[in-house]
């Protein structure tokens, strides 16, 4: 289950304003500057071990594969083939709608969600509920997200049901919307919401009493503060946040694979079916020069993500 | 339908070889036909009326229903599924286009159902007809006896099948057990337990020329008019690419 989500969460440290990230200025006293730069990069070993087994390796094996035929001889024929057949441009274009959409739906709303949590107070029960429900929701993703709304909005769920027999309306009559498209935004937007909350609440947490009073005390409206003061603030992890949500969606498998069983409409599924028919066999590679069409959209996405990150870090303390 | 390994494998003839049609069987033994079922359409008889052949599935009376066991590109079921929309359109095996458009038109009537079916969609409804091979719907109709009618038709002069294959392994650690194994198989016993699992024997005709075959199962098989189409090698390659290109679009 990649939910993409994780991509998320391991990046929510970045968001954090109060943290100082630089480990030479967090380290009080200079013990350390005594040991030499090999030494000190020891404990990050088994990181990188990690790292080059489950990220670089994998990445390698995808790009050498993309360009390979099925007996090992370097070929174009699998990239080709992606870029020349108009259903595989039309899974990308698919996926990159599907998370753009979702992203900049399950961005605005969790915006807002997280900073009614940063308005209420600290220690509040809505505070922790909000934060908890995020936390546990964001992972929420995968077969048990499809099920649960197979379970209450397909043909035979909850509300579909109740929908028929109580009010004689069948919600289902123009076919069945969350087997399709719509049904897919409509769940993925279900984890972005309380992922985005996870993710921008540190930024809005962040943004500090004293400057609204000194914005009031310059004369400035709500307009004026937020305009000229929180906006320009909160720009770049707002929109770092959007990007984090198009890659978590854009790379979600599972949600998609529970949900639709015909047409393979998105480009994960699309790989799927290279690596698992047994109707059409010997063309995996095929499958590699989709999924570096993948990396390639995550790697323009993460540059950008990296670019704004680095504008955020201003404001931090 | 995996002939890319047949460098893999050892030729061998079983004792019952030469009575398997030569379409069915490498010439030099590499590969042979073992048994396949007939696609079938399965519904659920206190849902909705039997259809006869595939192309009463586009009637208005089957809005919703209609499920079709994986996806063509993933699945052989659902591939043998769009050959046998293919057959039922007018078409031949050389040309799937008749098949998807038959399913591009199910899918515009709202009558193509995008939920893949299992026996628990089955059991609950939710898949009131399902395309698939007849030994799962014949089984499925077992299962579920008391609960749900569950029928299973095979359209007359729509009948497809496709077999698996026996192949022995070059390397088998143990080659005589593998060839013990073959004659075992296409021995009336091997095929009769084919049948009694409501599969399709590949000696079934010869079997019921001799009286070897076992008449109890046999009976029960859901019945088929027509000859069978089974597709070529060189048939599936085109259809898959076919579908590769086009599938996608049809159900969208």
């Amino acid at each position: 289950m990649t939910q993409g989500a994780d991509l998320g969460l391991t990046d929510v440290g970045d968001w954090d304003l109060g943290v100082d990230q630089s480990p030479r200025r967090a380290r009080p006293g200079g013990a350390l500057k005594s040991l030499r730069p090999t030494s000190r990069h020891l404990g990050a070993v088994p990181f990188f071990g990690y790292i080059a087994i489950f990220l670089l390796w994998p990445t390698i094996i995808v790009i050498v594969g993309a360009f390979q035929n099925d007996s090992g001889q370097l070929t174009l024929a699998n990239v080709t083939t992606v870029l020349g057949g108009s259903t595989y441009l039309q899974a990308f274009w698919a996926s990159i709608r599907l998370s753009a959409e979702t992203a900049l739906a399950g961005g605005v709303l969790g915006a807002l969600l997280a900073w009614a949590v940063a308005e209420g107070d600290a220690d509040g029960v809505f505070r922790r509920q909000v934060v908890a429900m995020s936390g546990v929701l964001a992972q929420f993703g995968g077969v048990m997200l499809a099920f649960a709304f197979l379970a209450t909005f397909g043909y035979a769920g909850v509300v579909t049901l109740a929908l028929q027999r109580v009010a004689g309306v069948d919600p289902l009559a123009s076919g069945g919307w969350i087997y399709s498209f719509t049904g897919l935004a409509v769940v993925y937007t279900f984890f972005q919401i309380p992922l985005m909350v996870l993710i921008f609440l540190p930024a809005v947490d962040g943004l500090q009493v004293q400057w609204r009073e000194a914005s009031d005390n310059l004369g400035g409206g709500s307009w004026a503060y937020w305009r000229y003061v929180a906006g320009p603030i909160l720009l770049p992890s707002f929109v770092g946040g959007l990007l984090l949500l198009f890659v978590s969606a854009f790379s979600a498998y599972a949600t998609a694979a529970a949900l639709i069983s015909q047409g393979s409409p998105i480009v994960p599924l699309q790989i799927r079916t290279f690596l698992q028919s047994e109707v059409v066999l010997g063309r995996a590679n095929v499958g590699k020069a989709l999924a570096l069409g993948m990396v390639v959209v995550v790697a323009v996405v993460m540059t950008l993500y990296a670019w704004l990150q680095r504008r955020g870090a201003k404001w931090r303390a | 339908m995996a002939l890319a390994n047949t460098s893999m494998f050892a030729p061998y003839k079983s004792a019952e070889w030469d009575q398997i049609g030569a379409e069915l069987k490498d010439p030099t033994g590499l590969w042979t036909s073992n048994y396949t079922g007939y696609m079938s359409i399965g519904y659920n008889a206190d849902k909705v009326p039997g259809p006869t052949t595939m192309n009463d599935l586009l009637k208005s009376a089957y809005k919703g229903t209609v499920a079709l066991n994986g996806d063509p590109t993933e699945a052989s079921a659902g591939f043998n599924g769009v050959v046998m929309a293919t057959i039922a359109s007018g078409g031949t095996a050389d040309d799937f286009a008749p098949g998807v458009d038959f399913f591009a038109k199910l899918n515009k009537v709202g009558n193509l159902l995008p939920v893949d079916p299992t026996p628990a969609t089955i059991a609950s409804g939710q898949t009131p007809i399902v395309i698939d091979w007849d030994y799962n719907n014949v089984a499925q109709t077992a299962a579920l006896k008391g609960k749900v009618s569950w029928k299973v038709v095979v359209p007359a002069n729509e009948v497809i099948a496709a077999y698996y294959n026996e192949v022995i392994n070059k390397d088998a650690p143990h080659p005589a057990a593998a060839r013990l194994w073959n004659e075992y198989v296409f021995s009336p016993d091997g095929q009769n337990i084919w049948l009694n699992g409501a599969a399709r024997p590949v000696l079934i005709d010869v079997m019921t020329a001799d009286g070897t075959i076992d008449k109890t199962a046999l009976a029960a098989l859901p019945v088929a008019e027509g000859t069978p189409v089974v597709l070529t090698q060189k048939q599936i390659e085109a259809g898959q690419t076919y579908l590769l290109a086009n599938w996608s679009k049809a159900v969208q």
